[in-house]
């Protein structure tokens, strides 16, 4: 597999999109290839970060309680 | 009496479904509306619609999904022309767009070795709190930023985003594909404009 082919298939690979020979094929790409390791390393820290600044907050008290309304009368 | 218990049963099942995935919804929610108030009314109106719905749910299948599903059609019809859009993207431009990249030529401008530049990459990374991830996502448009976020933060898988949104999988896969372009794009900006990185240059 060359980098071109591996890079095309970035995304469906960080999304577990791929059946799993093409997956294999990459993940040993990656194990020879430093650039395209280094590339696939950091867009999968990209997706958990926007994971992690994304769940943060907690639903306020009194939106718990009008949807604990809406079916405990 | 039966009708009571009956009554009592399916609110408890309710509650046992839906209720714990609340903070979920709501983070969604806020991303969606980018708004504390819209998001509160959106994900209230969703639970009085699953409620009212909830003998379509088909048991067994994923309540998270039919969750999202609603509230995505909620915003949707209520609550999407509220706030001004994000303009449209020229894709061209960035189709070709790396963030990773752009941030290796600009730390190893410097003559450094390649494992160096690939550790300062990491840094660069770690630089950007969760205000700049968020503030940049604000900016992807509404199309772009929901199949990232269905992706990214649910885990959803593209046949599942595209149920979810009713498009096709292509179309869920080009979505993803450029948001996260766009995203990066932003993030470049903000790493220039903040000086994230002014140490490496």
């Amino acid at each position: 597999m060359t980098c071109q082919e591996a890079v095309d298939r970035l995304n469906e690979y960080l999304d577990r999109e791929l059946d799993n020979l093409t997956s294999d094929q990459i993940d040993k790409h990656l194990d020879l290839c430093r650039l395209c390791c280094d590339h696939f390393e950091f867009e999968k820290k990209m997706k958990s970060l926007v994971q992690k600044s994304c769940i943060k907050e907690k639903a306020p008290a009194f939106l718990r309680d009008r949807i604990l309304g809406i079916f405990k009368k | 009496m039966a009708a009571e218990k009956n009554n009592q049963a399916k609110n408890r099942e309710f509650e046992e479904l839906f209720l714990p995935l609340l903070d979920n919804l709501y983070n969604i929610a806020l991303r969606m509306t980018r708004n504390v108030k819209d998001s509160e009314d959106l994900v209230q109106e969703t639970y009085l619609k699953a409620y009212r719905f909830f003998h379509r749910f088909e048991r067994g299948t994923n309540a998270r999904a039919w969750l999202l599903t609603i509230l995505t059609n909620t915003f949707r019809t209520r609550y999407r022309k509220k706030k001004q859009e994000p303009e449209m993207v020229d894709f061209q431009a960035i189709e070709n767009f790396c963030l990773a990249d752009e941030l290796v030529k600009t730390i190893s401008a410097g003559d450094k070795s390649h494992a160096k530049s690939a550790e300062a990459v990491t840094q660069a990374l770690k630089d950007y709190v969760s205000d700049d991830i968020l503030q940049a996502l604000e900016n992807v448009p509404e199309q772009f930023r929901l199949a990232v976020l269905f992706s990214d933060v649910e885990g959803f898988s593209y046949q599942e985003i595209s149920e979810i949104l009713d498009i096709s999988v292509g179309t869920v896969k080009s979505r993803i594909f450029r948001g996260r372009k766009i995203l990066q794009k932003l993030l470049w900006n903000f790493a220039k404009e903040k000086g994230i990185l002014k140490g490496n240059e």
